[in-house]
């Protein structure tokens, strides 16, 4: 099924968790946070949350600012 | 010491995290800063490099992160930041940028009054960057800001404090601290700043992109302290004619 991250289009596999997809990219989960679909996820759900088809994510963490 | 919201502050030097040739050189100069709180931005990941993450040598637990809202264009944008920056755990902290014009990167200030006031009844702690406005210092003071932050200059300029008389103005109005924000570009430029009463100042830029950044973050750090001193011990007033120094009698015998 496809899902857009980051405003890319990806391909998952039905039923994959938040946390797996993160691995899959590298992305390690401690520094990243996770909006989908315009909502915020909380940190201890990344392990249990199952991407919805259709998803949009947003992944995000802290970069240098002024 | 300066308190903001409850916590105080030893150093009145708050340092930027941007633009900085590498990660341990960032790290470096802001501890030659001795500064306590550094802004930090919230960008998406680039999944083509999702490995670069310069936030990993900054122990939080020396620095009070204050994320800001950057590249916000508007209060809804800024908001979603904010929520964003809570959610990753960024605290309750929070520098609000609103700059919807990309050539000025001046603040919107009808955004980020309508921002700041949402974001206050959610429980942030809002630090508001603003234009040098002293009424509009009074307005976000009346819906909560922790601090108000006007600008020297418009962000990354290195211009210094453009317009001390309204800059006065606001420190003399504010129930809440005063930090200059943005376009110091040089030490004395901060010094100048605290001479005037500001009660802290924030520098990214001029650090970051300094020959030496290490060498400047520690004269900056001076620079804060020594016109904080000054602002304390009180300058003289300014005169519009000549006042010698030295007696002025007791020469009688050249004459």
């Amino acid at each position: 099924m496809e899902i857009v991250c980051n405003g890319k289009k990806k391909v998952i596999e039905p039923d994959t968790r938040l946390i797996h997809f993160m691995a899959e990219l590298g992305v390690k989960p401690d520094t990243v946070f996770v909006e989908c679909n315009g909502t915020v996820l909380q940190k201890e759900d990344y392990d249990t949350f199952v991407i919805p088809e259709g998803a949009v994510l947003e992944l995000i963490r802290f970069v240098g600012g002024g | 010491m300066l308190t903001i919201a409850g916590r105080t502050f030893k150093s009145r030097l708050f340092g930027g995290t941007g633009k900085f040739s590498s990660p341990l050189v960032m790290r470096d100069a802001l501890d030659a800063s001795g500064c306590e709180m550094v802004t930090v931005a919230l960008r998406r990941i680039d999944l083509d490099n999702p490995e670069d993450d310069i936030m990993s040598v900054l122990d939080r637990e020396k620095f009070l992160f204050l994320p800001n809202t950057s590249g916000a264009r508007d209060a809804d944008e800024a908001i979603r930041l904010a929520h964003l920056a809570r959610a990753a755990g960024g605290g309750d902290w929070l520098k609000l940028e609103v700059t919807p014009d990309p050539r000025t990167l001046l603040p919107d200030p009808v955004e980020t009054l309508k921002a700041t006031e949402v974001l206050v009844k959610e429980g942030f702690i809002v630090l508001p960057y603003m234009n040098v406005d002293p009424i509009l210092a009074l307005r976000l003071q009346d819906v909560g800001a922790a601090a108000v932050m006007p600008l020297g200059a418009p962000i990354g300029t290195n211009q210094g404090v453009l317009n001390p008389f309204q800059v006065e103005i606001i420190i003399d109005q504010a129930q809440v601290p005063v930090v200059v924000d943005a376009g110091l570009g040089a030490p004395s430029h901060a010094a100048y700043a605290m001479e005037l009463g500001a009660d802290a100042v924030l520098v990214n830029t001029a650090i970051a992109v300094a020959g030496d950044p290490v060498k400047i973050a520690r004269a900056f750090a001076m620079a804060v302290e020594a016109g904080r001193d000054a602002y304390e011990a009180g300058l003289g007033a300014k005169r519009d004619q000549a006042a010698a120094s030295s007696p002025e009698t007791g020469l009688d015998f050249l004459r």
